[in-house]
């Protein structure tokens, strides 16, 4: 290995495979950096909850192999990545961040660990996450039993949730890629506060089989990396039809937009009111940039509660699937004293309230298509405020900002969203911007992210996270 | 107009879905647990309330999928977990 182990720890998918491919660094090293990074690093992260060596170095071996060979697989071929812990991985635990479950051993892959094995990519471990995906109410970040998710950026904050294992590992370079899953802002807000590069692809792209069930409607998964083009790489492995998650859409192979001008944005200025002023500095030279690749014009959000139907449609979901576990003794094992009675509210929720819901849901589904047709993205800050304390309470302030960004509209839709590191704000924590596309405009909200990053350097900029200790250096560091 | 919707009933309903909702969990709660759902009661009541407002046609449908194709052999055959 000839390249140093923090610049291959910071290093994106796309230069792990030049490496890879010149031979400057084989996959074994890959893993075996990647396992040491998520043993200490991520650990101390609470990023992890279980590391996988046998299988992480004997895909790597075989990546070595067949590349010698001749047999590439593409470009994620003997690149490490983690899987949030909702993902079924056979043979070892998959516990949904939940102490009840931390024993529970799946006998099968699930569709995505398949997926991303056959694209050449290695396990390298199974990462933290909020116990049970969120779904049960916590209020506070300490409601995993790995311990609150910590931020990459700093240990005193939050890495948000519920995919933190996800964004702090990428964040903090214990590997360049990861899986997490959102149900409503668990890749893009654990993106955001970690300065990392998160995708939520539309809803039915990626298969569910394997994960654990929050909200059959609402349940997606997607890539976590340092780019839009390593997000891009991910989801053309793990995107498809599945027959046996029949969600998932009938759609041909996912094909990347290779566009990296002339697109179309739109915005609205009500989504960004109540937004950190250093949020709002840093989206604002944002749209300088997107101004450069596109023309943007403001748009009006439709005047629907798309968050009240989110929530009725998640909720009522969620009591369902965990019918059997919601008000036990067993969920008195949970780690937030709030979740230990989760759900036990929806319960009471009438079929009558969710499918009116649902019938809200097609007025919205149909008002946000209209909204966004002939646009590629819509634009907006991708959280309004920095990672918070790691032992603040949420609160009703977190509640208005949700109600105050467009995530429950999206999530409630379907739509693909993609959060890009934008800057440095209060505290130097990162801040983000948001892009959120029609249904089906996966491609060309991801080209439009990767237009940006061609333009912008915040995604090259790493917290001062070191080996095996915690750095006073505050100086970022740059991949060589 | 439903019965909860109304200022004077709302106490009533957030009774009678919090008296359903503990007999459908099957527990006790002591205090501070019956005040964390009484709260979520309350919320869910106001998120029924601001979708009970959007106008709905008799024929406006539920944006949920139903396919007799996906009871076929191998469409869904094995549980997601």
């Amino acid at each position: 290995m000839t390249a140093s182990a923090d610049a291959l720890s910071f290093a994106s998918v796309a230069e792990l495979g030049a490496l890879l491919r010149s031979g400057d660094v084989s996959a074994v090293a890959l893993a075996e950096l990647a396992l040491a990074r998520l043993n200490t690093v991520g650990r101390g992260l609470n990023a992890v909850v279980t590391l996988t060596p046998d299988t992480a170095l004997a895909q790597a071996a075989r990546a070595d192999a067949e590349l010698r060979a001749g047999i590439d697989r593409g470009p994620l071929h003997g690149i490490p990545y983690g899987a949030k812990d909702l993902l079924a991985a056979r043979g070892y635990p998959t516990s949904w961040g939940a102490a009840p479950f931390r024993n529970q051993v799946f006998d099968r892959d699930a569709a995505v660990v398949e997926r991303m094995a056959a694209a050449g990519a290695v396990l390298t471990g199974k990462l933290a996450m909020v116990e049970l995906a969120g779904g049960f109410g916590y209020e506070q970040p300490d409601a995993a039993f790995t311990g609150p998710g910590r931020n990459a950026w700093d240990r005193e904050r939050w890495a948000g949730g519920s995919s933190s294992g996800s964004g702090a590992a990428v964040g903090a370079g214990c590997v360049p890629l990861a899986i997490g899953s959102e149900t409503w802002g668990s890749i893009v807000v654990p993106a955001a506060f970690n300065g990392v590069t998160g995708f939520r692809p539309t809803y039915g792209l990626v298969s569910r089989r394997g994960a654990m069930a929050l909200s059959w409607t609402m349940d997606k998964i997607g890539p976590l990396a340092h780019t839009a083009v390593d997000c891009q790489i991910a989801l053309a492995a793990i995107a498809g039809p599945d027959r046996e998650d029949v969600s998932t859409l009938g759609r041909p192979p996912f094909q990347p937009d290779t566009r990296r001008s002339g697109f179309r944005f739109a915005r609205m200025a009500s989504v960004e009111s109540g937004t950190e002023p250093h949020v709002a500095a840093h989206f604002d030279e944002a749209l300088q940039v997107f101004r450069e690749i596109g023309s943007i014009d403001e748009v009006t959000l439709p005047d629907l509660p798309f968050d009240a139907a989110a929530t009725i449609v998640l909720s009522a979901e969620a009591a369902a699937a965990f019918e059997e576990f919601v008000g036990t003794e067993e969920a008195d094992g949970l780690t937030a004293v709030e979740n230990r009675v989760g759900l036990i509210d929806a319960l009471a929720i009438p079929a009558t309230d969710y499918l009116r819901a649902l019938r809200v849901r097609r007025k919205a589904m149909q008002a946000m298509d209209a909204l966004l047709q002939g646009f590629d993205a819509l634009l907006a800050p991708g959280y309004l405020t920095v990672a918070s304390g790691i032992g603040e309470r949420f609160g009703e302030e977190q509640n208005d900002v949700e109600s105050r960004t467009i995530g429950g509209a999206a999530n409630l839709c379907g739509l693909p969203g993609l959060t890009l590191p934008a800057g440095p704000g209060r505290d130097g924590l990162p801040t983000a911007v948001g892009l959120t596309g029609r249904v089906d405009a996966d491609a060309a909200v991801l080209a439009a992210g990767a237009a940006f990053q061609e333009r912008t350097s915040w995604h090259r900029q790493f917290p001062p996270v070191k080996f095996h200790e915690e750095s006073a250096d505050t100086s970022r560091r740059e991949p060589k | 107009m439903l019965a909860d919707e109304t200022s004077g009933d709302r106490e009533m309903a957030v009774d009678t879905r919090l008296q359903l909702a503990l007999a459908r969990a099957g527990r006790q709660l002591d205090d501070d647990q019956r005040r964390i759902v009484r709260s979520r009661i309350e919320r869910q009541l106001e998120m029924a309330h601001l979708v009970r407002a959007v106008p709905l046609a008799h024929d406006d449908e539920p944006a949920h999928e139903f396919s007799p194709s996906h009871g076929l052999a191998g469409a869904g055959e094995t549980p997601r977990l």
